[in-house]
C-alpha cells in the first residue's frame, strides 16, 4: 500500500513538528519562516460598516420566524439521543462496508481537490497554452501519439485547438478569433485522415450537442469532444480554470463528497428532470505503463440514467493527480458509445498575445486551406447529427442481413443515398469496435450532393472478436453484441443492426433505423370549470418537455411540437391540486422515460 | 490565534443567545473583512463578502446549532466560498501574491529589498491552490489545523500540501535567482 503522506526519505510527521516549532533546518522550513515574517496588519473595516452590520445581524436574530422549526417540540430526552446513536451505528457500518481497501486515507474529495493543480491560474499573460499527448481508441478507430494543443484567452474570447498526428498531419482543427469560426466539417477526427480543408464562417457556433443525453463527453466520447467540453467548461465558468479536472467539470467545485463518493447535480435539464453524475473512488491500480493511478468511476445519475447506461472511468496519477486515462463503455439511449483515451498533460503556460502571429486564431495550419462558408450554418452543423434530410440506406446486401456468420465474411452492399445538407460526403465502410480488430477496412466512396446508388463492401472476421465485444459502424458497419453466454463466432446480423454513416454525417441506414429524437412541450388539457368564486391561477407540468423517438421515414410535419395530457377534470375544484396524468403520445412516437407527467393546477379565489 | 474552546462554547450558545453571536462577530469581523479584502481587492466587494459570511453563519447557527471544530476556520470557509461566488459573478479576485507587495510609498524600500521582490515574483508563479495554502497558513495566521479544517482535508494532508507548495516556491525562487 502506498502511503500518501510519506516517502522513504521524508518523514512528514517529523517535518510537521519542526514546522510548528518554528525550526529552520531545511530549505522549506527556512522559506516557511521567511513567509511568516511577511505578515502584515489586517486592513480594518470602516467602523460605520462594522457597527451597521452588527446591528443588522442582531435585528435578524430577533426577527420572529427565524427560530428553528420544531425547537419548541423537541423529542423526549431518551428518544432524542436514541436516533443519533442509531444513526451513528448505521454510519459506522456503512463506512466499514464501503471502505476501499486499497485507498485508505484518501477520499474522493481529496483527489478532486489535489487535482486542482493550477486550478485557477494567476493571470500572467494573454493566452493560455496547453499541450497534451493523446492516444485513443474511439469505437475502434485508433490513434497514437497525437498532440493536442489549445490556445485560449481566459473566458475564451479567442481560442484555437488542434490535434496533430505524430507525423505532423492535422487531424482536427477549430478556432475562433472573436469574429470568425474556422473548423473542419467533421466533428471529430476521421481515423487518421489528414485534414486538408476547413470552413470559415462568421460568428461563433460551438460544436456541441444540446440534446439531452447527447450533450457531453459522456454521450459523445471523442478526443475532440474532450476539447470542446473543455472550452465549454472554461467559458461557462468564466474563470481561468485550465487543469484537466476543472475543464472536465470534475473540479472540486460543485461536487458534494462523502468518503469515496461524490455527487454532482446539473439540475433540471431541458425540462427532462434533474440530471447528475456520481464519481466513485474505486481504488488504486497500476496502468500498463507502470504508473500508479487512482481509479475513479464516473456514473450517470438522476434522470440521466434514463438516457445513459454504463460508466466511464478516469484514472488519476497518485503522485501528480493529473488525469492519465479516460475510458468509456456505455450506451446512450439505444446507441453504444465507447472510447478509451490516455493522455498526458505535457505543458501549460501563459503567452503574450504578441508572441503569436496577428491572425493566429483565424489562419489554419500550413497545408490546410480555409474556404468561406456561406450556407446555412446550423443546417451545416446539424447535418452531422442527422437532423437534415440526408439519408443513406442499404438497398441490398450479400450475404443478406440476418445471415448467421462465422469466420471471415465479406459483405457486399448496395447503398442508396440522398444528400442535400452538404456539398459533398464520403460514404465509408470501415469497421470498428472497442479494442478489437473487427475486420478489414472497406471501401470509401465520395459522393456529391443529390441522389444516387453506390456499391460498397466490408469484411468482418468474427474470430477477431472476443465474447461480449461490440462494434458499431462509424462509417458503414454493423452492430454486434454477442452478450454474455453467446459464442461470438456464430453471429446473426439482423436487419435493424445495419447502420450507415455518411461522412461527415452520421445517418441511419434502413427505414427501420431511420428516425430522430425530438423534444415536444407538454400541453396540459383541462375540461370543466372550477367552483364558482374560484379561478385557475396557473397550470404547471413537470417535466415541461418529453423526449420522443420515432423510427422510420418521417417528415418534420410528423413531429408534433406539443404532446397533450389526458384531460384533467376541473369541475368543482376549490383548491390547488397535483395530478399525475398520462400523455397522449403521437402514433409513431416512442417515449424515452415514463409517458406521464405531474401537473399542478393552482387554484385561488376569483379576483373581485 | 483563536481560543477554540471559548469559540465553541460561544457558538453553541449562539443558537439561543444573541450576545454570544455578537461576541463572536466582534472577535472576528475584522479578520474576515481583511481576508475578504485581500481576496477581492475591492472594499465594496469585501463588505459584501463579510456581510454574507456572517449572515450565513448566523442562519446556520440558528437553524442547526454548532457542532464542533474551529469556528474561525468555519468562518473563513464561508468567506472563501463567498469570495469565489463573487469571482464567478465576474468580480475578479486579486492576485494573492499581492500579499507580498508593498504600497507606493514603500517602493524605494522594495527596490532595495531584492529578496522580497524575488519572493513575490516566485509566489505569483505558483498555482492558485499553492498560493491559497501558503496564504492561509502563513499570512492569515491560521493554525495548521484550522487551515486543514477550512480546506476540508486531514492535517497530514495539509502538511503535505504545505510542504509541496514550499518546495515549488523554492524551485521558483531558484529560477528567479538564475534568471537574475
Amino acid at each position: 500500500m502506498k502511503q500518501k503522506t510519506s516517502t522513504p526519505d521524508f518523514d512528514l510527521n517529523d517535518w510537521a513538528q519542526r514546522l510548528e516549532a518554528g525550526a529552520a533546518d531545511d530549505p522549506e522550513l527556512v522559506l516557511a519562516r521567511r513567509l511568516s515574517t511577511q505578515r502584515d496588519e489586517p486592513t480594518q473595516p470602516a467602523d460605520s460598516y462594522r457597527l451597521d452590520l452588527r446591528s443588522r445581524l442582531l435585528q435578524d436574530y430577533a426577527r420572529p420566524g427565524r427560530k428553528v422549526e420544531g425547537q419548541a417540540n423537541r423529542t423526549s430526552y431518551p428518544i432524542r439521543w436514541l436516533y443519533p446513536f442509531l444513526a451513528t451505528l448505521v454510519l459506522l457500518l456503512i463506512l466499514f462496508l464501503a471502505w476501499p481497501r486499497g485507498v485508505q486515507g484518501v477520499s474522493a474529495a481529496e483527489i478532486l481537490r489535489e487535482a486542482r493543480i493550477g486550478g485557477i491560474l494567476t493571470a500572467n499573460g494573454d493566452v493560455i497554452y496547453d499541450r497534451l499527448r493523446l492516444d485513443w481508441d474511439m469505437n475502434g478507430t485508433r490513434a497514437e501519439n497525437v498532440t493536442g494543443e489549445m490556445w485560449y484567452s481566459p473566458g475564451s474570447q479567442v481560442y484555437r485547438y488542434q490535434l496533430t498526428s505524430s507525423t505532423g498531419e492535422v487531424l482536427f482543427y477549430q478556432a475562433y478569433d472573436g469574429e470568425y469560426t474556422t473548423q473542419s466539417v467533421h466533428n471529430q477526427p476521421v481515423g487518421e485522415q489528414a485534414l486538408e480543408q476547413v470552413y470559415r464562417f462568421h460568428g461563433f457556433v460551438p460544436l456541441w450537442l444540446d440534446r439531452p443525453g447527447e450533450g457531453g463527453l459522456l454521450a459523445n466520447p471523442s478526443p475532440v469532444n474532450f476539447w470542446v467540453l473543455a472550452v465549454h467548461q472554461a467559458m461557462e465558468r468564466k474563470t481561468d480554470c485550465t487543469d484537466m479536472f476543472c475543464l472536465l467539470g470534475l473540479s472540486e467545485d460543485g461536487w458534494d463528497c462523502a468518503g469515496t463518493r461524490c455527487k454532482y447535480s446539473f439540475g433540471e435539464i431541458g425540462g427532462l428532470g434533474n440530471m447528475g453524475l456520481e464519481l466513485v473512488l474505486k481504488g488504486q491500480t497500476r496502468l500498463e505503463d507502470g504508473r500508479e493511478a487512482y481509479e475513479m468511476r464516473l456514473l450517470p445519475g438522476g434522470s440521466l440514467l434514463q438516457y445513459v447506461t454504463g460508466f466511464g472511468t478516469v484514472y488519476v496519477d497518485t503522485q501528480t493527480y493529473q488525469i492519465l486515462k479516460v475510458a468509456y463503455a456505455m450506451k446512450v439511449i439505444f446507441r453504444p458509445v465507447g472510447m478509451e483515451m490516455t493522455l498526458e498533460h505535457l505543458e501549460r503556460r501563459w503567452l503574450d498575445a504578441a508572441e503569436l502571429p496577428s491572425d493566429f486564431f483565424r489562419t489554419p495550419p500550413e497545408g490546410v486551406s480555409a474556404v468561406p462558408w456561406e450556407g446555412d450554418l446550423m443546417n451545416f452543423l446539424n447535418s452531422q447529427y442527422g437532423y437534415t434530410e440526408n439519408r443513406a440506406w442499404v438497398i441490398s446486401s450479400d450475404p443478406p442481413s440476418g445471415t448467421r456468420i462465422s469466420g471471415k465474411v465479406t459483405f457486399n452492399l448496395e447503398v442508396g443515398y440522398h444528400l442535400t445538407g452538404l456539398p459533398y460526403a464520403n460514404l465509408k465502410s470501415t469497421l470498428w469496435g472497442v479494442g478489437k480488430d473487427t475486420g478489414s477496412p472497406g471501401s470509401s466512396v465520395p459522393i456529391q450532393g443529390g441522389d444516387g446508388v453506390v456499391q460498397m463492401s466490408f469484411t468482418l472476421d468474427t474470430d477477431q472478436l472476443a465474447e461480449g465485444a461490440w462494434a458499431l459502424g462509424t462509417d458503414l458497419g454493423i452492430y454486434i453484441d454477442a452478450g454474455p453466454g453467446f459464442a461470438i463466432n456464430d453471429l446473426t446480423l439482423f436487419d435493424t443492426q445495419w447502420c450507415v454513416r455518411c461522412d461527415p454525417s452520421e445517418l441511419p441506414s434502413q427505414p427501420a433505423e431511420l428516425g430522430t429524437y425530438w423534444r415536444p412541450k407538454i400541453e396540459v388539457v383541462t375540461i370543466g370549470q372550477v367552483a364558482e368564486g374560484y379561478q385557475v391561477k396557473s397550470v404547471r407540468a413537470s417535466p415541461t418537455h418529453v423526449l420522443l423517438h420515432r423510427s422510420g421515414l418521417y417528415s418534420e410535419a410528423e413531429l408534433p411540437k406539443v404532446v397533450e395530457t389526458e384531460p384533467i377534470d376541473l369541475n368543482g375544484l376549490t383548491e390547488t391540486q397535483v395530478f399525475t396524468v398520462k400523455l397522449r403520445l403521437p402514433e409513431k412516437g416512442e417515449m424515452i422515460g415514463q409517458p406521464k407527467a405531474s401537473v399542478t393546477i393552482e387554484i385561488g379565489p376569483s379576483s373581485p | 490565534m483563536s481560543s477554540l474552546s471559548d469559540d465553541s462554547s460561544l457558538a453553541s450558545s449562539a443558537r439561543d443567545a444573541p450576545q454570544a453571536f455578537a461576541t463572536l462577530y466582534d472577535r472576528y469581523v475584522r479578520r474576515i473583512y481583511a481576508y475578504a479584502l485581500r481576496q477581492t481587492g475591492d472594499m465594496v466587494l469585501a463588505q459584501d463578502v463579510t456581510s454574507a459570511t456572517f449572515e450565513k453563519a448566523l442562519r446556520h447557527l440558528r437553524r442547526k446549532g454548532w457542532r464542533s471544530g474551529s469556528f474561525l476556520a468555519w468562518l473563513y470557509r464561508i468567506a472563501r466560498n463567498e469570495a469565489v461566488h463573487q469571482y464567478r459573478k465576474g468580480n475578479r479576485m486579486v492576485d494573492l501574491s499581492d500579499r507580498l507587495s508593498v504600497t507606493g510609498e514603500q517602493e524605494s524600500i522594495l527596490e532595495a529589498d531584492q529578496d522580497k521582490y524575488h519572493l513575490r515574483e516566485a509566489f505569483s508563479r505558483l498555482s492558485a491552490h499553492d498560493q491559497e495554502v501558503l496564504n492561509l497558513r502563513f499570512f492569515e495566521a491560521l493554525s495548521s489545523s484550522e487551515v486543514a479544517e477550512m480546506l476540508g482535508c486531514t492535517l497530514p494532508n495539509l502538511y503535505l500540501q504545505v510542504h509541496r507548495a514550499l518546495q515549488r516556491l523554492r524551485k521558483e525562487l531558484e529560477v528567479e535567482n538564475v534568471d537574475e
